[in-house]
């Protein structure tokens, strides 16, 4: 034991404090490509699958023969829909059961797999799949969700009954609505009403890693599945619901994870199911790992919306009224559209104080691939449509956009859409203050307006809210939990529920409990989640994760803390309640041992060094008129854009990006300003180049040399700015970043384009093409 | 399972050997930029593929002194596009070119993918053939029965016939391609338009190249037809026209005459329609340039 003055070597002083730039624990392993993913890893007798696809968009399956497939030699099975030994069933939502694992009468999408064919290789198995048989009937498709809602429109699930009561009939699924307010007497009130159409497409995740899985069977009708995901107990119910095995008999083991966005919050669930009910049937561990193309056919999208957006506002800018119309195109099956429409419902009048709402939002059904989570989960498609009609309102009364934006925006004491009276942490004003200040906004407007040559300038602003976490809608569990054991060397195992997919996760919690309990950055371990080790702690989605599997964290080290507080006391001769932990020693000021001392020193004396933690979200509400606290808080941005377009090809230059984000508290600057980064790229693909073309329901650009992501060569300048307002119950007073960076930019990037053309566009994406027709 | 033979042949004559002896079986592969993306997706399967990479005699740029002119350019099929885009002589002699190929695909593919595979591969979109187009430049073509290339100095104009179709037979590689180089005083442009910065395919490109003492621009369109095209009767508007009167409207009506060369169709990256705008607008910009210096349009 030694005290600070005699340690007799350097302090062992962290430099990993909460709020310090960090290296990210992962950086080595995933440089110098030691990080072992799951088209990586392999096990004895490890079979390989692959999935028969139905070659179209809409029919009635009327049989699969595999009988040429299971005559070629290193086949060892094909399995259809009466293979599934549990419920044939895969859709996340248990109140929406409209999806089977593998269809058996009816095909509803091209990325509808009917058949999984399990080989010695990969190579051979995708080849067996191409010599399925696959007999169809084929049925006329609808691909597009206003056309869906016509009556005639071809029905993409005829066993649905109507629900006339609710509304609920046809393609339409699911509606959801906003009431707040008296929106007659509000848009009596305006001065100017405008009214807009908006349209957006399907956006592609495209993460780098593909998803994949592998099953190994154990013992009895147990199953080991290891796999590419972002929500491991969804994955854990999906195949126990497959398998129809009990919950405790599926252990699920994130492997390292290459990118989800939202792309593999639900959609894991699909492959892992696929490969255990193939295990179970062989009896031997299996690999599927979809190709690229086969990722595009079967993986979730963003939701392609039409939005109509009615904004009345007095002469002075005041708005007084908003009626909104969201058409949310579900594709094939439910998926998370429940819960996307929700929150796309909850925020969909932008961050802005509209005493008369009037919100109704449909979810409907298309013969085209499924829609769920994306990064900004419903709401990028909404803020196009607001913050275009907030701008042209802005612009017809003559008051500056930012101006316009300040005068309605949300602040502590402002109640949203929903009727939530906000009490802390509203930092909207601020990022407004800060985009404008730093973009030099208030020049470039003016000095941009004059350009008259073939290229032309604009700055544009697009401000956002969004709720953290699962909100009042949220199916799943909103608790979170943690495991935190400490070995007698000092080192710490740190089991989490929440994923760590590229977005950081492991860096922070090591910060966050390297600063809480003391312990040196290096000697904190965070694996990724096995199911096996921590309670159902939710999906790693809604940029939740920071905030609950940090404050599970933090309880956890409460305990810990509360044990080995004494044992220091009683070391170093002082009092328990004075003994502080961290950063890197344990003490008082005047007297301290290392971490690695108290704890070899807890052990000695047969203390227990292990906790485990739980955090609960606090309650959150939304009534069937949609009024309520439905998210517990919220963060804000305000991204500025500047753009040249080029008048003779209509091209669109991204020169330039301010994005001004309030986290409540920064972590680690480093690894957020990378994450608003990256959000700033995908804004900007959807703004600007992606989209999804399709033949009778058919992906035609199914991989990355036609479906058009930016390229480094395309990333614009990018300025990030953090504003903190603390939020109370927030880990060190953090609150979600993972979502807003990818929301305000498509609907700034096409205001910077109205400003540099004078042309309002209101379908996405602005393709040099689209931009050009417009100008004529 | 597909897998194919691999023959590695290290002089022109055993590659032309292996091609007539498989008789239609066998396919060459250089840098396989475009064929490895076939073969993996099962739309190309060739029993046997040969590898051209050894073939010392199908690499190398050698410029041939002409007293009265600046020379002919000869370049062996394997030159990559990487290696052109950089290559002195080419800089020097044919801005055109470097510029073309430094606009293909990504570092990576441009290090791989070559001269001669971008010809044969004859898609409409290929750069390095739409500069080669308004070159003037001819291809030398080997066979077994032809090792010297008897067929040498087949012209690029007509070389092509179709999407993925050119005149050469089974049997048949592209040993090198040459052309006279440009008068010092020529002044050139690419001009391509794509879905983004870069790693884009052609929606448009526009290879365009003035001579100002014989009074003549030679124009090439990429991805406006089933192959590159010459827009000839644009080519001869502006002969006949320039630079009589006033030189804005010339270019204006060449520009507009170059459209008429152009057989666009929608695909996966634009409709036709835009395309003829950006026939007539990249055209435009690019004689501007060439021609009066003019940087911008007003």
């Amino acid at each position: 034991m030694s005290d600070r003055d005699d340690t007799g070597g350097p302090p062992e002083i962290s430099s990993a404090r909460v709020g310090s730039p960090a290296i990210r624990v992962d950086a080595d392993d995933k440089s110098t490509g030691r990080a072992v993913y799951v088209d990586d890893l392999t096990f004895p007798g490890m079979l390989h699958a692959a999935l028969v696809y139905p070659g179209c968009a809409h029919a009635r399956l009327l049989g699969v023969r595999p009988d040429e497939a299971i005559r070629t030699p290193g086949v060892r099975a094909v399995l259809t829909a009466q293979d599934v030994p549990g419920e044939n069933q895969v859709g996340v939502l248990r109140s929406y059961p409209d999806q089977p694992l593998l269809p058996h009468d009816t095909v509803r999408y091209s990325g509808d797999a009917v058949a999984i064919v399990v080989a010695d290789t990969g190579a051979l198995a995708r080849e067996a799949a191409r010599s399925v048989r696959v007999d169809l009937e084929e049925l006329p498709g609808v691909f597009d969700a206003v056309e869906a809602m016509e009556p005639n429109a071809p029905r993409v699930h005829p066993e649905r009954e109507d629900d006339d009561d609710r509304g609920l009939v046809g393609n339409v699924f699911l509606r959801e609505r906003v009431r707040k307010g008296d929106v007659d007497a509000g848009f009596e009130e305006a001065d100017i009403i405008v009214e807009r159409t908006f349209r957006t497409h399907h956006q592609e995740h495209a993460y780098l890693e593909p998803l994949g899985a592998i099953a190994v069977p154990g013992e009895g009708s147990s199953v080991t599945v290891y796999g590419t995901m972002q929500c491991p107990y969804y994955v854990q119910k999906a195949v126990a619901t497959a398998l129809g095995v009990p919950l405790a008999d599926v252990r699920v083991i994130q492997t390292v994870t290459g990118g989800g966005f939202g792309g593999k919050e639900d959609v894991p669930s699909e492959i892992c199911a696929c490969a255990a009910v193939a295990a179970a049937k062989v009896g031997k561990p299996v690999k599927l790992v979809y190709t690229r193309e086969e990722d595009f056919e079967r993986s979730s999208k963003r939701h392609p919306m039409t939005v109509t957006y009615r904004l009345g506002a007095t002469i002075d800018g005041t708005f007084t009224a908003a009626d909104i119309r969201i058409v949310a195109d579900a594709g094939a099956y439910s998926t998370l559209t429940p819960i996307v429409v929700f929150r796309a419902t909850a925020h969909a009048t932008g961050p802005y104080e509209i005493p008369n709402v009037r919100t109704d939002a449909y979810g409907v059904y298309t013969n085209r691939q499924t829609t769920g989570a994306f990064r900004g989960f419903g709401q990028p498609q909404t803020i196009f449509a607001s913050e275009s009609v907030v701008d042209e309102i802005a612009c017809a009364l003559g008051i500056d956009p930012i101006e316009i934006r300040v005068r309605n925006g949300l602040a502590v004491g402002k109640r949203t859409a929903t009727d939530h009276l906000l009490d802390e942490s509203v930092g909207l004003p601020e990022t407004l203050r800060i985009a404008r200040e730093r973009s030099g906004w208030d020049e470039k407007r003016e000095a941009f307006a004059g350009d008259a040559g073939r290229v032309r300038r604009g700055i544009g602003v697009g401000a956002i809210y969004y709720g953290v976490s699962l909100g009042a809608r949220g199916l799943a569990i909103d608790g979170s939990g943690a495991h935190v054991e400490i070995e007698p060397d000092g080192s710490v195992r740190v089991a989490i529920g929440g994923t760590e997919m590229g977005q950081g996760l492991h860096t922070v919690l090591a910060q966050i409990v390297s600063d809480s309990l003391g312990a040196p950055m290096h000697a904190i371990h965070i694996g990724h989640v096995d199911t096996s080790l921590v309670p159902d702690s939710g999906p790693s989605v809604a940029s939740r994760t920071t905030l609950m599997s940090g404050n599970a964290v933090l309880d956890a080290v409460a305990k810990l803390r509360e044990s080995m507080a004494p044992v220091a006391a009683d070391v170093l001769g002082v009092t328990a309640e004075d003994v502080e932990f961290g950063p890197g020693r344990v003490g008082t000021r005047e007297r301290s041992v290392t971490f690695a001392e108290l704890a070899a020193e807890c052990h000695a004396r047969d203390v227990a060094t292990v906790a485990d933690g739980w955090y609960k979200a606090p309650v959150t509400t939304f009534d069937e008129d949609g009024q309520g606290d439905a998210y517990a808080v919220y963060s804000f941005a305000t991204q500025v854009a500047e753009v040249e377009v080029d008048t003779e090809t209509g091209a669109v230059a991204l020169v330039r990006v301010t994005a001004a984000h309030d986290v409540g508290k920064v972590l680690n600057p480093v690894t957020l300003e990378g994450q608003v980064q990256g959000g700033v790229l995908q804004g900007a693909g959807m703004a600007l180049y992606e989209i999804m073309k399709t033949e009778g329901g058919r992906i035609v650009t199914p991989d990355f040399a036609t479906y058009i992501l930016p390229t480094s060569v395309d990333v614009p300048e990018i300025e990030v700015a953090f504003v903190e307002e603390p939020y109370s119950k927030g880990p060190f007073g953090a609150k979600g970043i993972g979502e807003t960076p990818a929301m305000p930019g498509a609907a700034a990037i096409a205001n910077a384009v109205s400003h540099a053309t004078g042309i309002r566009f209101r379908e996405l994406p602005l393709t040099a093409e689209r931009v050009k027709l417009a100008l004529g | 399972m597909y897998e194919p033979a691999w023959k590695f042949p290290t002089t022109a004559l055993e590659a032309a050997e292996i091609l007539r002896e498989a008789a239609g079986r066998a396919t060459p592969i250089a840098g396989g930029t475009d064929l490895t993306a076939r073969l993996r997706s099962g739309d190309e399967r060739p029993e046997v593929l040969v590898d051209l990479a050894g073939i010392e005699e199908f690499g190398g740029v050698d410029l041939t002194p002409d007293p009265d002119a600046v020379g002919q350019m000869t370049m062996g099929a394997l030159n990559t596009h990487g290696a052109l885009a950089r290559d002195d002589l080419v800089r020097q002699h044919v801005p055109l070119l470097a510029e073309a190929c430094a606009t293909v695909g990504s570092p990576q593919i441009r290090s791989r993918g070559t001269v001669g595979g971008n010809v044969a591969n004859a898609s409409p979109a290929a750069d390095a053939a739409v500069a080669l187009l308004a070159l003037d430049a001819a291809v030398r073509v080997v066979s077994a029965d032809d090792c010297e290339g008897d067929r040498a100095g087949l012209p690029l104009e007509g070389f092509f016939t179709g999407p993925g179709e050119t005149v050469l037979r089974d049997d048949e590689l592209i040993a090198d391609i040459s052309f006279d180089c440009p008068a010092e005083s020529a002044r050139s442009l690419y001009l391509k338009a794509g879905q983004r910065k870069a790693l884009a395919i052609a929606i448009v490109s526009v290879a365009a190249l003035y001579e100002p003492e014989a009074g003549l621009v030679r124009i090439a369109l990429g991805s406006v037809a089933p192959t590159a095209v010459r827009a000839r009767d644009a080519e001869n508007l502006f002969e006949s026209e320039w630079p009589a009167g006033d030189c804005e409207a010339v270019i204006d009506a060449v520009a507009a005459r170059a459209v008429g060369s152009a057989s666009c169709i929608d695909d996966v990256r634009a409709s036709g329609r835009y395309r003829r705008i950006l026939i007539e607008t990249l055209t435009r910009s690019a004689l501007r340039r060439l021609c009066l210096d003019l940087e911008e349009d007003g």
